[in-house]
């Protein structure tokens, strides 16, 4: 299996430079029009328009407000600088802004967000950081990344569980409107019996990817099959930065954490985590003589 | 100095945190999603599904006269990512959802609401579930849903 020394912190900078890319002007240099973004920020209010989630609509100045402090604090995420703050403020303004326009919402950047608030409250930002966290709190810990990751994919598969989906129509029908599309989508979508075959796969490997991933045994096998799946939508239809997203919460799969944690959480810093008060030293043994 | 140190017990506020945030985003969200409106649409659907609709726009003025809008003329007047919704919907065509567009139909009349200040703007989303094919011009029995907007006169 391929490991890598923090795959945590691996993950923050791999999700962060999409956080930056996919919420900023940076996103017109990406290769797929659909990923750009055409207002200043991602959110930035347009034409006075207001389609807010719940009729919850903020005023202007507060969503501009937002997408501002949204890309200071996906900077510092990705920087390593008060990580576990700049994240969760990253996620939760991104979240509200991406409520002010219901049109807006697309899985890819849900799951971007969630992604970011997840890491953050995994403890990403002690190594590969500018300024790397204090070792206090719990100890950081990949599972919820990898759960999310294993939710991700159970639900996706879930939600296709379903008649319409099975017989193949829908895939027929995206590569009749040209939601897929390229000379592999010919390929793969043929005909009818090859779109039934393709959908069924795709459940198949989508319920199968959760359980793969999770367990350590299969993961290797989870790993390539999931950066294959995602080779091939990428491929035929170019969902945005969607696999770069999963891409990037994927790299939280690449290391055994459990040895780290017991040697991070070795007793002393376990008891000191918890509750974190400090005993004042001696004066005596603050400067010991030479 | 009071310590708490050796012995401690109890899980700390980040372990609580990092539980309660799975539990919330990889059960209760996605579940709530299905159970509210039976379309998951915070449960990772991706491209689970499609859906065929048009949409028909009308301003009425003061003395009653009406008048057929195309919808991409109001793809000016509402936010980037919700104007491919208008674009190319004076036609029926398919796509993977319109969630947003089902919920916020009265937003989109009031938008129209720039292009005919003093008018009554309706829009009328008409949808299949039965994809359109290449060809085809009529896809069956339809749902209709649709929304009124009286828009305020032009200042003097």
């Amino acid at each position: 299996m391929i490991r890598i020394r923090h795959p945590l912190d691996s993950s923050r900078i791999a999700l962060g430079l999409v956080l930056i890319a996919r919420t900023t002007p940076v996103s017109r240099l990406l290769p797929w029009p659909v990923s750009h973004v055409v207002p200043p920020l991602l959110g930035w209010p347009e034409h006075g328009f207001r389609a807010a989630w719940g009729g919850l609509a903020l005023p202007d100045a507060v969503v501009i407000a937002l997408c501002l402090v949204r890309t200071a604090a996906a900077v510092l995420f990705t920087l390593g600088v008060r990580t576990t703050a700049a994240g969760i403020v990253a996620a939760v303004a991104g979240l509200v802004v991406a409520s002010q326009d219901v049109f807006g919402f697309k899985f890819t950047l849900h799951t971007l967000f969630v992604g970011t608030l997840l890491l953050s409250l995994s403890g990403a930002g002690r190594s590969i950081a500018l300024v790397p966290s204090a070792r206090r709190g719990a100890r950081p810990g990949p599972w919820l990344v990898r759960a999310f990751v294993a939710s991700v994919y159970a639900w996706a598969g879930i939600a296709k569980v379903r008649g319409a989906w099975l017989s193949g129509e829908v895939l027929r029908a995206l590569h009749g409107v040209g939601y897929l599309g390229g000379s592999l989508a010919d390929v793969l979508f043929a005909s009818a019996a090859r779109c039934r075959a393709d959908a069924w796969a795709v459940v198949l490997v989508e319920l199968a990817l959760g359980p793969l991933l999770l367990a350590r045994r299969t993961r290797t096998v989870g790993l390539v099959l999931a950066v294959g799946m995602h080779a091939v939508y990428e491929v035929v239809a170019r969902p945005d930065v969607y696999g770069w997203i999963m891409g990037a919460l994927l790299v939280c799969f690449l290391g055994d954490h459990a040895a780290r944690s017991r040697a991070y959480g070795s007793g002393h810093t376990r008891a000191r985590s918890r509750w974190c008060v400090r005993r004042p030293m001696p004066p005596s043994t603050m400067n010991p003589a030479p | 100095m009071l310590a708490r140190t050796r012995g401690a017990t109890g899980p700390s506020w980040t372990s609580v945190a990092r539980v309660a945030a799975g539990v919330l985003v990889c059960v209760v969200v996605p579940l709530a999603s299905w159970a509210t409106d039976g379309r998951g649409r915070l449960a990772f659907t991706m491209y689970a599904s499609t859906v065929t609709y048009r949409l028909e726009v009308t301003a009425t003025d003061a003395a009653g006269r009406r008048r057929r809008v195309d919808p991409a003329d109001l793809a000016g007047e509402v936010s980037s990512p919700a104007a491919p919704y208008l674009r190319g919907a004076s036609g029926f065509r398919t796509v993977a959802q319109i969630d947003p567009l089902r919920a916020h139909l009265r937003d989109v009349a009031r938008a129209g609401c720039r292009a005919f200040p003093g008018d009554v703007v309706d829009v009328v989303l008409r949808e299949s579930p039965t994809p359109l094919r290449p060809g085809d011009l009529d896809v069956g029995p339809t749902e209709d849903e649709s929304a009124r907007v009286a828009c305020p006169a032009p200042a003097r």
